[in-house]
């Protein structure tokens, strides 16, 4: 209270006299009812010098008597931004204040820059004003231990890159800039499908917090059907009210958690790693969808239901993904157990890849086209595990084993040793009939194993060629060049030598002919019998 | 501290002179010098995006020039009191580590230093006992006492930063600073050594050792204690009543 009363003492020393050159942050936190009782006249005093004025009352929503009072500083009548008292008042008149006062502000106010100018500096960066903030505001800027005359003006670069720029009124330089997105985002905690805590990037909504993250480029939402399949069939699209939703922040529900942590590090890894903006390069939405039965359930639906929701996943096209419940605890299926399908990294980087896929090549969904274009989820599922993840064994590790994480043991597929599941190695022994399109998810492991055998070396069970990695301190190299061939060179129909000559011609461009990676990959693809 | 018990002890065996010259009170305006450099570290804390924020800031005080006036009152033949106010303004440098959470994972902090510059100012009242004494138109004198400091410095209130997808690093916008301020009571020694050009006017050089601990309570009650006052060195003008 001491400290309070001496820091109010100082603030009124500075309406009379505020020549200091450097900034003065004074915190103002006091509760007492002396202190309270002096800041009626000195709020008064404060307004009475124009230093502050009266800017919202709100009632308190809780406590009937109780109002709520934001005072901004002013300064010569511009704004000091950052500057603001809060004052709560009620039947004895003022019960607290709180807030921030800048002091020594000795500026003049009159700009030298008009706001029109201050507008044409935003070019520079390519942003254009943005919203009911966009219109130019002149405010005095605290900025590196000196104060500025600006111009705030909300603005936006590209797609959800809205930022505040401040133009100094002088100079017309921008002398700051805040990402503006994030002012609305709130960073929770979860825990995920394998008891791994993580921050979940949210929104808060009527109190509560809904899936929805704020920092990252595109919208990523995750919605959450809460087992009422009837709904998830009945709408046509997502909407707000489906937003999977937490009361505290603190994630408990691990579907819902690595559903939409899981689609933010995929977006990171594409990011990260190509330089890409998610799906379609553009920031397309992400949405997720979780929970579309209940899996004590599972025996009250047919066999096509059990499939498809309680033991798959799925891309739907448009950015929007499904994430299949798993199995009630006691029960598996062809002896393995079935989390919730959120809770594998791979899968859902498996999943998101389709969308990549779907606006970049096109990959047909059939035969060998569609076969490479499971491949291609398959590698880019578990490069984003290798990203993310310590190489190794056992949950929460990269591996080249694909759902080993939630499906249990063993996981759906293996790029090591795509036999042992009773998927091909070898283009000799593909699949030939038209089942599963033409055997989309079995051929894949040709391709697979040849991705494996680039990066980790090693001899095709079949071939029995040997094959020399680049090494999984190299694995860049080999997931840039797959990238590259699967996104930007295949066309739509390609089949299993236009994959072999596209990947190469990648290695070729990415690290010049001849050399170790262009060497990894045509090693790879001759010991899985594609030419 | 060594140097300053000495001169208290020279002073105290001194004869005494001037019995032609009595005066009751003498009055000392003048200057001095602080010296040597002042350290002390803060360290702050606080969550953000649910993991702990830190910030930790290294201060260095520089030496510097200050006022010195006195008022001495010869209440014994040997033996007065003398209240004196000093007043030093140093030059408060410092550079701070922050580390900030990554906003969408743990474990991945970002960091960012940076400095920032300040004012530590030393405002101190002293109430001493004298022992004086006179040898011609020379007057000189020791002291020991208690001190009330008052101390104010500019710390670190926060840092703040902007930052961009994908977040991996960010860019100090600002270091706002906050004066906080103690009070705490701690000692004085010394002596002075004057030089009277007439019965009411003279020229005296001294030299001052005080210290007290202050307790400075910055951002999130993050506490840092530090030593104030020490060795000062000065002269001025006396005028003897």
């Amino acid at each position: 209270m001491r400290c309070s009363l001496r820091l109010a003492t100082l603030v009124l020393c500075s309406v009379a006299s505020s020549v200091v050159a450097q900034v003065k942050e004074r915190r103002v936190a006091t509760s007492g009812a002396a202190e309270a009782a002096e800041w009626a006249a000195r709020l008064q005093a404060l307004a009475d010098a124009g230093e502050v004025r009266l800017t919202r009352v709100r009632a308190d929503m809780l406590l009937p008597d109780r109002r709520h009072q934001r005072y901004a500083q002013l300064h010569r009548g511009v704004p000091v931004w950052g500057g603001e008292l809060v004052v709560q008042t009620g039947g004895q008149g003022i019960v607290s204040v709180f807030g921030t006062l800048y002091e020594g502000i000795d500026l003049d106010a009159t700009p030298a820059l008009s706001p029109e100018a201050a507008v044409a500096a935003l070019r520079g960066p390519g942003a254009e004003p943005f919203g009911r903030e966009g219109r130019p505001e002149l405010v005095v800027l605290p900025l590196d231990g000196r104060y500025a005359l600006a111009f705030k003006i909300r603005a936006r670069r590209t797609g959800f890159d809205i930022r505040l720029y401040f133009v100094d009124a002088r100079s017309g330089a921008i002398v700051m800039d805040l990402n503006d997105v994030q002012t609305q985002a709130v960073v929770g905690t979860g825990t995920g499908v394998l008891g791994d805590r993580k921050k979940v990037s949210a929104r808060p909504a009527g109190g509560d917090f809904v899936a929805e993250d704020q920092l990252r480029p595109p919208r990523i939402a995750t919605f959450d059907f809460r087992g009422d399949l009837a709904h998830f069939f009945a709408v046509s699209d997502l909407f707000n009210q489906d937003l999977a939703r937490d009361d505290n922040n603190t994630w408990t529900d691990a579907a819902n958690v690595d559903a939409h942590s899981h689609a933010g590090y995929v977006y990171d890894y594409f990011f990260k790693r190509f330089g890409r903006r998610g799906l379609d390069n553009a920031n397309i939405a992400i949405r997720s969808i979780t929970h579309p039965v209940n899996r004590e359930d599972f025996f009250s639906y047919p066999d096509d239901i059990k499939g498809l929701f309680f033991l798959n996943a799925g891309y739907l096209g448009d950015g929007v993904m499904f994430y299949g419940e798993g199995l009630p605890e006691h029960l598996t299926f062809r002896g393995q157990h079935w989390n919730f399908t959120s809770g594998g990294l791979d899968i859902v980087a498996h999943e998101l890849t389709h969308g990549v896929t779907d606006y970049s090549s096109r990959l047909i969904y059939q035969n060998e086209s569609g076969a490479l274009n499971e491949a291609f989820s398959d590698i880019m599922g578990t490069s984003v595990e290798f990203f993310f993840q310590p190489a190794g064994d056992g949950p929460l590790h990269a591996d080249y084993l694909l759902g080993e994480d939630v499906i249990t043991p063993g996981g759906l597929r293996s790029m090591q040793n795509p036999l042992a599941y009773g998927d091909p190695d070898h283009y000799a022994i593909r699949f030939l009939g038209s089942a599963d399109n033409g055997g989309v998810h079995t051929n894949s492991g040709i391709a697979n194993n040849a991705f494996f055998l680039a990066i980790e070396g090693g001899t095709n069970r079949h071939s029995r060629l040997p094959v020399t990695g680049v090494g999984g301190v190299n694995r860049e190299q080999i997931e840039k060049v797959f990238y590259r061939a699967f996104t930007e060179m295949l066309p739509a129909s390609a089949n299993f030598s236009t994959a072999r000559a596209a990947t190469i011609q990648a290695a070729r461009n990415l690290y010049g002919a001849g050399g170790a990676v262009e060497a990894a990959v045509t090693q790879a693809w001759n010991a899985v019998g594609v030419n | 501290m060594r140097a300053a018990t000495a001169l208290v002890l020279f002073c105290s065996a001194a004869p005494a002179f001037g019995v032609d010259d009595p005066y009751r009170v003498k009055l000392l305006l003048g200057g001095g010098y602080e010296v040597g450099t002042r350290s002390f570290s803060q360290t702050v804390s606080f969550e953000q995006f649910a993991e702990a924020a830190t910030i930790t800031t290294a201060y260095e005080a520089e030496a510097s020039p200050g006022f010195d006036v006195a008022v001495q009152f010869n209440a014994f033949k040997r033996v007065g009191f003398s209240l004196a106010g000093t007043l030093y303004e140093r030059d408060l440098g410092g550079s701070f580590e922050a580390s900030f959470p990554h906003p969408l994972f743990f474990d991945q902090p970002r960091a960012a230093v940076g400095s920032l510059t300040g004012k530590l100012q030393e405002r101190a009242g002293h109430a001493s006992v004298v022992v004086f004494g006179h040898s011609g138109s020379l007057d000189f004198s020791g002291w020991a006492g208690v001190s009330l400091f008052k101390v104010e410095a500019d710390l670190l209130t926060n840092v703040t930063y902007s930052h961009a997808y994908p977040y991996d690093s960010v860019t100090v916008t600002s270091t706002p600073v906050t004066t906080v301020s103690d009070q705490p009571v701690g000692f004085n020694v010394g002596g002075n050594l004057d030089y009277r050009f007439s019965r009411t006017v003279g020229f005296g050089i001294q030299a001052r050792f005080s210290q007290a601990k202050a307790k400075l309570t910055g951002p999130n009650a993050a506490e840092t204690e530090l030593d104030v006052g020490g060795f000062q060195a000065g002269g001025g003008i006396r005028l003897y009543f």
